[in-house]
């Protein structure tokens, strides 16, 4: 999975700043998965730059401090490359599952 | 943040900034990370800082990857639009980085056609030169050229070499279609060609069989000789010319630039025969062997010489031999020149480099101030260096082109008007080969990343609320950045006057060589080469005959004040040396004295004014029925009989026990500057009368004229010949200033272009310091309208604006001072070693600075000067 549909997951119908979106990730993955800030911005640039996600102004209950922060949110286009991608991964799974079973 | 941040994470905010052009939220999240993992403990705070660091490099990969030329159009699009804002300055930049670019590729391609470039098709450095040492066991060594006699034995000999070879040049008769022709002819082995690794450009070089005595009917042409009288017809082989009497079938032809040895414009085969009693001399090249190192060349040839030795004992066997690089050789002082050059033009560039980062600087922040806002906005470093290399680049790219133009279209003509001896035997044709487009595009592109991040490093001194502070007046900037901008033209300033006082000092070298007396007076000599050919005049008679009456002819022309000849006159390529004993001295154990030896006719030395300090000169009375007469040069008298009359002692050829005849001295006359040899001591120089036998071969003589018509002589002259003679060509007929030219070309070149470098660097150093003065009064408008409003005249204002000036000259000239003076003795290693005073130099270098920023100061102060107080204090 890569870090871009990470990134669009975590941040999923929600408006999300770079912090909240490390913790969404660590929280849904168990703490398997980190992501730390480098990586993290620079993907969420490139996100960006392919206008999968948007910055948008922080909501009105974000706090002083997080009213620092930038927020995103996914765009149109971001829904559709992350459905396509989940669905991708569940053609995966579908044909995968024979190997689990047989695992066990 | 009132409080300070822990180091590990301002150092992951500097890095995020520098390298990864991150927002500042990369940082802020760090923070956050960091806190809860410090409550953890600093290792676990320590482990995460180490692996944020990491993934650091990997952002880098990510936006790298994802948009590799993301910002090159925004950044293209900028320079672009920067460069066309503001056409006469962005003209001077690229004027400047052609100047210099054009310099250095120049001095690049030169150095590389002298010193690097190979002669032919095999590696030039295996090729030597080989002498033989006579020196006896435990005296100094005594290396001279090899004899004709030894030639063979060291052939059989010598191990190391993969070929060994011999050559000698002489002048030869070419007739073609009836019309005759004085050439320089070089007499080679078969072998010699391949020795340096040199192949025809037509046809073939000699066979081992053409290279035999009773041969010897083939001719290789010179490429400009088969131009000038061939018209570069590729069917000229197989086609038959006369040497020299003899018919000779041409057998290829040599590529372009290829003289060696002796000048020679064709090749015969030298037909060595072996012969224990010829003396002559003979150069020797030879290759070694791959994996041969000289030293092991040298050991094995001593070896080489003791069994020679042993097997021959007597004195003309010699007891060593002397193998060394030959190009080295064939440079000579050209390489420490050259090499004095490339500094010189590497000093352009960087006076140029400086001079440019400062325009761009200086225009980029005072005309839009994006950069700067942008800065203190948060646009990283990075992205901000990459903006101004895209600039730099495009700049230097323009003017690198200009400048390679510039370079080829001057450099070749440049170095083909200096006939260089030695070198000039050899393809020095500077080109633009593969090596010098690689030098130049690297160049290229390191001036311009030099470009991008000088003006960087400029702006990143000053901090992003001095910015802000100084965008919020009228487009200036900060302290810091303006002492960078005046550190640049500084170092401009230093570096222009080290290129001058390297341009005075060759200069005054040149000027001293000019006004050297040299023993004689070289103004108003128009001077001819006349052989007449063994084969028609075979009596020495019949030759001496010959000489008389073209004597008689051209003396009589009108407009001669005199006309004498002579074998070797001054500011001659060569040396021709004669060993001699003189009587009632014990000669040194070499068993011989030597001296530069010269053929003289009556009134050579009127004709040249060397004066005649003792005794007489000669006569036609002194001929073949008289005494053997000698006359000497003052130092050679002086040498063997300080403070006594040498007139009526003797003197004889060769060593004491030759059956040479005594020479009586009869005269002495003053000494001329002779071409340096280590086997001659200073300007010893015998000479001898044309008619006695004892005098040498007059076969080739070069006539000295002393007329006030210079070259204008030449037709009557020819005429005069031609009525001695119709078939004896004349040739070389030059005035003495043309052969003192030519005697001088390295001096002429290296003087041409260190004063070429040392104007365009100062050049470029006056434009720096109009750049910053121009800058720095447009920063201080309002400054200058409060005064003006208050009363100030317009003379304060300028003379406020002239001090600034004064500070930078006199920073510069004082550190250009200082770097001369470290570099001082390399310059008189490299440069000139006569006459040259250093202070004077330092003078005039730094006059010439000072007179470029004075210039460059004009327009800036005029403008401060007429400042109207209400449009500068309204920030108009």
């Amino acid at each position: 999975m890569t870090h871009r549909l990470y990134i669009l997951l975590a941040i999923g119908d929600e408006t999300r700043h770079g912090y909240a979106i490390m913790g969404a990730i660590r929280e849904a993955t168990s703490g398997r998965v980190e992501i730390l800030p480098g990586t993290l911005y620079a993907t969420i640039k490139t996100l960006l730059a392919d206008e999968l996600i948007q910055e948008v102004s922080p909501p009105r209950d974000a706090d002083s401090a997080d009213g620092r922060r930038r927020y995103y949110r996914v765009t149109k286009a971001g829904r559709a490359v992350a459905a396509a991608e989940t669905e991708q991964m569940a053609a995966l799974v579908k044909w995968g599952r024979p190997f689990l079973k047989g695992a066990r | 943040m009132s409080r300070r941040e822990p180091w590990p994470v301002r150092w992951y905010r500097r890095a995020a900034w520098t390298v990864g052009d991150l927002s500042t939220d990369a940082a802020d999240t760090f923070a956050l990370l960091y806190a809860e993992q410090r409550r953890r403990g600093p290792a676990a705070a320590m482990r995460l800082w180490l692996r944020a660091m990491i993934d650091l490099v990997r952002a880098v990969a990510i936006v790298a990857r994802s948009r590799p030329f993301a910002g090159l159009r925004h950044d293209l699009r900028w320079a672009w639009r920067t460069l066309r804002s503001r056409p006469g300055v962005n003209l001077v930049v690229i004027a400047s980085i052609g100047l210099a670019i054009g310099a250095n590729t120049a001095a690049f391609s030169v150095v590389n056609a002298f010193l690097w470039r190979s002669w032919g098709d095999r590696a030039t450095d295996q090729v030597v030169r080989v002498r033989e040492d006579y020196a006896l066991p435990g005296q100094p060594p005594d290396v001279r050229g090899f004899r004709m006699a030894s030639f063979g034995p060291w052939q059989r000999a010598a191990t190391v070499f993969d070929a060994i070879a011999a050559g000698t040049g002489t002048s030869a008769t070419l007739v073609i279609d009836g019309h005759p022709e004085r050439v320089a002819a070089g007499a080679v082995t078969a072998n010699f060609f391949d020795v340096l690794g040199i192949r025809p450009a037509l046809g073939r070089t000699f066979t081992a069989d053409e290279d035999t005595p009773a041969r010897r009917d083939a001719v290789l042409l010179g490429d400009a000789l088969w131009r000038s009288r061939f018209g570069a017809d590729p069917s000229v082989l197989g086609r038959a010319v006369q040497l020299n009497g003899r018919v000779r079938t041409i057998v290829g032809v040599m590529p372009r630039g290829l003289k060696h040895p002796y000048q020679s414009d064709l090749w015969v085969p030298l037909g060595y025969r072996e012969d224990p009693m010829n003396a002559a001399g003979i150069y020797v090249p030879a290759r070694l062997k791959p994996g041969v190192t000289l030293a092991q060349a040298n050991e094995e040839m001593d070896h080489m010489a003791a069994r020679l030795r042993e097997a021959h004992p007597t004195p003309d066997t010699p007891s060593g031999a002397q193998v060394t690089p030959l190009r080295p050789e064939m440079l000579g002082r050209l390489t420490g020149v050259l090499y004095a050059l490339s500094g010189a033009a590497l000093l352009v560039l960087l006076i140029a480099v400086a001079n440019v980062s400062n325009l761009l600087l200086a225009q980029s922040l005072e005309q839009q101030n994006e950069a700067a806002v942008r800065a203190a906005l948060g646009a990283s470093r990075a992205r901000l260096v990459r903006q101004f290399l895209t600039y730099g680049v495009l700049l230097s790219g323009i003017g690198g082109l200009a400048g390679v133009v510039l370079t080829f279209w001057s450099v070749g003509p440049l170095v083909a008007l200096s006939p260089l001896y030695g070198a000039g035997e050899f393809d020095i044709e500077p080109r633009l080969d593969g090596l010098t487009v690689a030098f130049t595009i690297a160049m290229t592109a390191t001036v311009g990343v030099a470009f991008g991040v000088l003006p960087a490093i400029g702006i990143a001194r000053a901090r992003a609320s001095d910015v802000l502070r100084a965008v919020g007046r009228s487009g200036t900037l900060s302290r810091g950045s303006r002492r960078w901008l005046k550190g640049l033209v500084v170092v401009e300033l230093a570096l222009a006057f080290v290129l001058l006082v390297g341009a005075c000092v060759t200069g005054q070298g040149l000027l001293a060589l000019r006004r050297e007396t040299w023993g004689f007076d070289r103004h108003d000599v128009t001077t001819f080469d006349v052989a007449v050919s063994p084969l028609r005049y075979p009596e020495r008679a019949q030759q001496e005959a010959f000489v008389h009456d073209l004597l008689e002819r051209v003396g009589s022309l009108p407009g001669v004040a005199a006309v004498g000849a002579t074998s070797a006159p001054p500011f001659y390529a060569g040396t021709e040396a004669a060993s001699f004993t003189v009587d009632g001295i014990p000669p040194p154990p070499r068993g011989f004295l030597l001296a530069h030896s010269r053929v003289v006719t009556p009134h050579y030395f009127e004709a040249l004014a060397i004066p005649v300090l003792a005794g007489r000169s000669f006569t036609d009375a002194d001929n073949a029925t008289s005494v053997p007469v000698v006359v000497l040069s003052q130092s050679l008298a002086e040498r063997y009989w300080p403070g006594q009359n040498p007139i009526g002692r003797r003197v004889k050829r060769g060593r004491i026990d030759s059956p040479a005849q005594w020479l009586e001295i009869v005269g002495v006359v003053g000494n001329l500057r002779e071409n340096p040899d280590d086997d001659i001591p200073g300007s010893d120089a015998w000479y001898l009368p044309y008619r006695q036998p004892t005098a040498g071969s007059i076969a080739e003589l070069t006539y000295v004229v002393k007329t006030s018509q210079g070259a204008a002589i030449v037709p009557s002259v020819r005429n005069a010949v031609a009525q001695s003679d119709p078939d004896v060509p004349i040739f070389d007929a030059v005035t003495m200033d043309e052969r003192f030219a030519r005697f001088t070309a390295t001096e002429r070149l290296s003087g041409n272009l260190t004063a070429t470098l040392g104007v365009i660097g100062v050049f470029l150093a006056g434009v720096g310091v109009y750049a910053v003065l121009a800058f720095s009064v447009r920063r201080r408008l309002p400054e200058l309208g409060i005064r003006a409003a208050l009363g100030a005249r317009p003379s304060d204002v300028r003379r406020a604006v002239v001090r600034e000036a004064g500070l930078l000259v006199a920073a510069g000239v004082g550190s250009g001072a200082a770097i001369s003076f470290l570099v001082r003795p390399w310059l008189d290693a490299n440069l000139f070693p006569v006459g040259v005073s250093e202070p004077a130099a330092a003078v005039l270098a730094g006059a010439g600075v000072v007179l470029a920023a004075a210039i460059s100061t004009i327009v800036p102060a005029v403008r401060a000067s007429r400042v109207d107080p209400v449009r500068a204090l309204t920030g108009r």
